[in-house]
């Protein structure tokens, strides 16, 4: 998915993004960092087609995504939010269901296909067992999964997460993580996530962007891109790094 | 195949049973409503007229109530599906075509053409929806932000609405109308619809809900919020215009015939959702359903009731609904929708 010159504004005075370009690898997790109102999210959104850029294209497959038509882009890119209201009476494997809404024909009944996408998507989301919950009775934490399963149920090649875990526990935060790099390793499934935790990203992501004021202040490789004079120019804060005993190294920051 | 079997068994089942209770009730109304403000005819005797045809008094009774009661049975099912698709246009089970204006701007449209355009069959109902598609715009416009805001929407439609009773009534009173006249067509009087009148109104409703019907999909994807729907491959807001737009042709086919009847489209879908829950391909027909048979069985009440004075369809569906629509309010602080 390629980004040429994008800018975006919600209004006419202000733009949230200038000038950005930039290339997500096709297979790979690339992990979005940056102050809050830096654009992480907007940028998520002009991806997923929620918003149009002001100028510049965003390009997949060499194809602008504007000229996709809406059916055939959903079957290509999912993206799961941080926070989505959905119908409260609704039970997991409707929710789930719903997934394969692109790929169905209206009227026909779920096929062998259907099937198949939905039942891997609950195994995936670690939700077996919880078919027949409704929404309204699970937890943050099942409800976000809830809500990967419904765009895993699309089978995208491209999935966007914008910021997935952030109102989760810690133990949530790190199932998440781990059910997007399984699916990434087991289907290819290019993932472009904005994050909140620098080292979630280290860990989990294979590249990095860090972005300031609407603008990417740096990219490349996922252990090597942060360093802790960077953290201080964007993020305003000390970084120290902390070898763990398990061998990882963390960043520790403080004011 | 994934889904727990017995549970989609006792959900088919109890599909099926209500939809055949919906059927009996249809039918036993609808001799009740044939034989309502009469009182020398049974029952039975209905029945076996309706049957053999020869009996002189019931063949009568047909020909002065029937066109009467399909009007309120369709005008019912057509206020209750734009009723649950302005609910999922704006996401919020409250909304009703009543209550975000949209009736009292096919009312005035329809009171326009009879009062400075020539009189004809299409140009009322014409102008009723053009009036009611131009004032739901403007609200949905005025409301529109970037993010969902469904309950601006209500309170936006409710302020346009009180504006447009008031232009109602001023356009009353400049023609020298009796007051009574327009205020009984505003509670929807329902007195004896001419048959073209009656065939329009029928073939409208139906064309409507069956329109509605093919986008129940869409509705359903709907319910997910505007993101999850645009994620999944649906064009949120022409989808959103598209049932708009069907929604205010109901509900301004109703609002010409039986006036402003508030509630309704709140009640039925209401009840449909507590019976078969919120998939709107039941929750469509359904509520169709329910919508005809509450509109009906208002209107058999206000004519027994009010014998020899018949009490408009509208008050009593009025008056019923919004005892609910209040009781509703009050649970929804548990509910904490």
């Amino acid at each position: 998915m390629r980004i040429e010159k994008v800018a975006f504004g919600y209004d006419k005075k202000k733009l949230i993004l200038r000038d950005l370009d930039y290339t997500f690898k096709r297979g790979r997790i690339t992990a979005i960092l940056g102050p809050n109102g830096c654009g992480k999210s907007t940028l998520l959104g002009l991806c997923s087609r929620l918003f149009n850029p002001a100028c510049g294209t965003i390009c997949l497959d060499g194809k602008n995504i504007a000229q996709y038509k809406a059916r055939d882009f959903a079957k290509y890119v999912a993206s799961v939010y941080q926070i989505s209201e959905m119908s409260p009476d609704l039970s997991v494997l409707g929710l789930v269901t719903f997934g394969r809404t692109p790929h169905r024909k209206p009227f026909h009944h779920l096929s062998e296909a259907d099937d198949a996408a939905i039942k891997y998507s609950i195994e995936k989301a670690c939700l077996k067992g919880f078919e027949n919950r409704r929404i309204c009775e699970l937890s943050g934490g099942e409800r976000q999964r809830a809500c990967l399963a419904l765009a895993l149920a699309q089978e995208p090649r491209v999935l966007l997460l914008d910021e997935p875990t952030t109102f989760l526990d810690v133990y949530f935060q790190i199932e998440i993580m781990e059910i997007v790099t399984g699916v990434n390793h087991e289907k290819g499934v290019t993932i472009v996530m904005a994050l909140h935790d620098l080292n979630q990203a280290i860990k989990y992501a294979d590249d990095i962007i860090v972005m300031k004021d609407g603008q990417i202040a740096a990219a490349g490789d996922a252990k090597t891109t942060l360093t802790p004079e960077l953290i201080k120019a964007v993020f305003d804060v000390n970084a120290e790094v902390i070898k763990a005993e398990n061998g990882d190294s963390f960043y520790a920051v403080y004011r | 195949m994934l889904a727990d079997t017995r549970m989609d068994k006792k959900k088919a089942a109890t599909t099926a049973i209500v939809y055949t209770a919906c059927i009996v009730i249809t039918l036993i109304l609808l001799v009740v409503s044939i034989a309502a403000g009469s009182k020398d005819v049974s029952f039975f005797q209905i029945v076996k007229g309706l049957f053999t045809g020869d009996d002189l008094t019931v063949n009568t009774l047909i020909r002065v109530n029937m066109p009467r009661t399909l009007v309120a049975f369709f005008c019912g099912a057509a206020l209750a599906v734009s009723g649950v698709l302005f609910q999922s246009v704006t996401r919020n089970k409250l909304a009703d075509p009543a209550i975000i204006g949209v009736s009292s701007a096919g009312f005035m449209g329809g009171l326009i053409a009879t009062v400075y355009l020539p009189a004809s069959i299409v140009l009322s109902p014409l102008l009723a929806v053009i009036f009611g598609m131009s004032v739901f715009a403007l609200v949905f416009w005025l409301s529109y932000a970037r993010e969902e805001s469904s309950s601006r929407i209500l309170a936006l439609g409710a302020a346009v609405n009180a504006v447009l009773m008031v232009v109602i009534l001023t356009i009353a009173v400049m023609q020298n109308f009796a007051a009574t006249n327009v205020i009984l067509s505003l509670v929807g009087s329902l007195a004896v619809p001419k048959q073209d009148v009656v065939i329009a109104t029928v073939a409208l409703s139906i064309a409507g809900v069956f329109a509605a019907v093919l986008l129940a999909g869409k509705c359903n994807v709907l319910t997910l919020g505007d993101k999850i729907s645009s994620s999944l491959g649906i064009n949120v807001l022409q989808t959103k215009i598209i049932l708009i737009v069907v929604a205010v042709f109901l509900a301004a086919t109703a609002a010409t015939n039986v006036g402003i009847t508030a509630f309704l489209g709140l009640l039925a879908p209401l009840i449909a959702r507590k019976v078969l829950g919120g998939n709107h391909y039941n929750l469509i027909p359904l509520s169709a359903v329910l919508g005809g048979l509450i509109l009906l069985s208002a209107d058999c009440f206000g004519r027994a009731l009010g014998t020899p004075v018949t009490i408009p369809v509208g008050i009593i569906a009025t008056v019923v609904g919004g005892i609910v629509f209040i009781m509703l309010l009050r649970r929804s602080y548990y509910y904490a929708d």
